[in-house]
């Protein structure tokens, strides 16, 4: 199992890493989610991580968003250790450095998407006014193809609209890494595709992005795959670019 | 604190019909207490105006009791003794006539209709401030001839509706010369015939042993003159001797009318309560129904700081619009019941902004637990529902 970077980005420190992370839910008896997983994620990187249902995956999500605290181990986020931060400083790291794109889109209804991009800014760079927010909001919603849906509501949109407004919501600060809980979950599998086009897309464009899937047809289409199972890394495995 | 305004009202804008409700219930309990406070203003300034009109600076000297329970007289000179005070500007004494005023002398003599007669010296009108609805009061000529002028009350009782009517007085008839306004400082001759004291001497054989004696002093020695009156109206017996102040009656009266205002007031903070509490319903359930949006927000970076404030502040939000409502209808109801009521319009700035501070109170208080709520939440747990 090589830790090899396929992007050559060996040299680069890892945007994202984790040493010997435990999860362990109490209960009885308790429910151990993940068992010391080491995982570096390096800038440039496209991965999927797949597993099935009940393999740690969510667990694994949280912890590398720094929505939950591993039990043991250390999770580095931009080589900051983030074991020991309080809430507010996990908070602001988070804030500054994850975006993430959920299955169930998480738009607020009342909000445009202009708004719900622009809301992505609100805890990210707090000195931002609502103009200018808004300006960068546009400018990431063209990115994601949707420059002519602003004064939309998340009603008004259909679920691969929705899921380009979180996307779109997941980089407007720039994030250095983007976390997708199966983007393509709740979507038909044409408008799935067209957002797994975006992402590798994206990608391209130089953002660093884990996708965690349990369709392997999704995780194919990624360059490194790895597979969790029982709260274990099974295999890690560099496949190269596909498309 | 722009964009925490902007997001408090993006919430609640999600939730109109409820915001509205809720915001609602802050409001009525504000506008009663708004309400009640500037009616109860507005009353008192009424009194004090009408107060004004009427001078404080009336004072009455009556026959009291002898030390025996016997009913007391006052000696004939009082009224002289009591003018020459020195701060004492008018006064007008009257007398008890033992008499009947009646309609026509077919009504039997006991069917009196509560009217007392009374001798009244001229100066009583301009000593009491008195107005007379028609006709004129009792002059230096008219007190010697067998004229009458009926107080308000005593005008309707008798179905006198104008002057040059005669009414049965005392086993003869008597014409009507006058008939008064209320009088608000002295509401016993609203209910009195009054005649000239040289016409009861003449006509119907009075003695005339002073009743009520009427005076005015100068309005910044009332203390003063109304501390000597006892001992100068009766030296020999002041303690026999009553004086009291007709506008402290007035004043105590509508005091006592005012004691409902603490009660009412009670009632509006009782309603402000259970607005509060509907306050707290709206944001508890709001927290449950909003654990995505919880989570989302952790998860781009909102501290629990972030979260607390959101919520307090939509609950501030709340209370405020309902308090500015609520303010708002309550001076309305002011006004239209001061209106009604042909007042002046008081409604007192420190209770409103009272009313205002009271609904933040109930605002924070009632959005404090549901925010701490919000902000415990873990996110994992909130994304996860």
């Amino acid at each position: 199992m090589s830790t090899t970077n396929s992007m050559g980005a060996m040299t680069a420190p890892p945007v994202l890493e984790l040493l010997g992370v435990t999860k362990e839910y109490p209960g009885s008896p308790p429910v151990l989610a993940l068992d010391s997983v080491d995982l570096a994620i390096h800038p440039g990187e496209l991965l999927a991580i797949v597993g099935p249902s009940g393999s740690g995956k969510s667990t694994l999500l949280h912890v590398m968003g720094t929505l939950d605290r591993p039990t043991a181990g250390t999770v580095r986020l931009e080589g900051r250790d983030v074991t020991d931060c309080s809430d507010a400083e996990v908070s602001r790291l988070r804030a500054a450095s994850i975006g993430f794109v959920f299955q169930r889109f998480f738009l607020l209804e009342g909000l445009t998407a202009l708004d719900n991009v622009a809301a992505g800014l609100l805890y990210r760079e707090r000195g931002l006014t609502p103009a200018e927010r808004r300006e960068r909001a546009a400018a990431a919603l063209e990115m994601v193809g949707l420059g002519h849906r602003l004064r939309h509501r998340p009603g008004e949109l259909s679920g691969g609209e929705c899921q380009r407004v979180a996307i779109a919501r997941a980089l407007v600060g720039r994030p250095a890494l983007v976390l997708a809980d199966e983007p393509t979950g709740n979507l038909d599998s044409a408008a799935g595709a067209r957002i797994l086009d975006l992402l590798l897309e994206l990608h391209a464009g130089g953002a660093t992005i884990a996708v965690i899937t349990h369709d392997n047809e999704v995780a194919d289409r990624l360059g490194r795959r790895l597979s969790i199972r029982d709260g274990r890394i099974e295999a890690d495995r560099f496949s190269g670019r596909a498309a | 604190m722009g964009d925490l305004l902007a997001l408090a009202v993006g919430g609640l804008r999600s939730r109109r019909l409820r915001s509205v409700l809720s915001a609602a219930g802050i409001a009525l309990g504000i506008a009663a207490m708004v309400a009640v406070l500037g009616i109860s203003a507005s009353s008192r300034t009424d009194l004090l105006a009408q107060l004004d009109a009427l001078g404080t600076n009336l004072l009455t000297v009556e026959p009291g009791q002898t030390l025996f329970g016997a009913n007391a007289t006052l000696p004939d000179q009082a009224p002289g003794m009591i003018s020459r005070i020195g701060p004492v500007q008018a006064t007008a004494a009257t007398a008890p006539v033992s008499a009947t005023v009646r309609r026509t002398d077919h009504i039997p003599e006991e069917e009196s209709g509560g009217i007392a007669v009374r001798a009244a010296e001229p100066q009583l009108a301009s000593t009491l401030r008195a107005t007379l609805s028609s006709g004129r009061f009792l002059d230096g000529a008219t007190d010697r001839y067998p004229t009458v002028v009926l107080g308000s009350v005593a005008a309707g009782r008798l179905g006198i509706d104008g002057v040059g009517g005669r009414v049965w007085l005392g086993e003869r008839w008597f014409t009507v010369i006058g008939i008064l306004d209320p009088v608000p400082l002295a509401p016993e001759i609203d209910r009195s015939a009054l005649i000239g004291f040289p016409v009861a001497e003449a006509l119907l054989g009075t003695d005339s042993a002073p009743g009520t004696i009427y005076l005015r002093t100068d309005p910044s020695q009332v203390d003063a003159v109304r501390a000597v009156l006892a001992p100068t109206a009766d030296p020999q017996h002041p303690e026999e001797v009553r004086v009291s102040r007709p506008s402290d009656a007035l004043a105590a009266r509508r005091a006592a009318g005012t004691a409902f205002t603490g009660l009412l007031l009670g009632l509006g903070a009782v309603a402000l309560v259970v607005g509060g509490v509907g306050v707290a319903n709206v944001m508890v359930v709001s927290v449950l129904e909003r654990k995505p949006e919880i989570g989302l927000r952790r998860a781009l970076g909102a501290t629990r700081g972030d979260v607390r404030r959101q919520f307090l502040a939509e609950s501030l939000l709340l209370s405020g619009a309902g308090g500015i409502g609520g303010v708002a209808v309550g001076a309305a109801i002011t006004a239209a019941y001061a209106a009604g009521r042909s007042w002046g319009v008081a409604v007192p700035v420190p209770a409103l902004a009272g009313a205002m501070a009271a609904a933040l109170l109930i605002g924070a208080v009632a959005g404090l637990y549901p925010a701490l709520r919000a902000a415990r939440l873990a996110p994992t747990d909130a994304l996860r529902t």
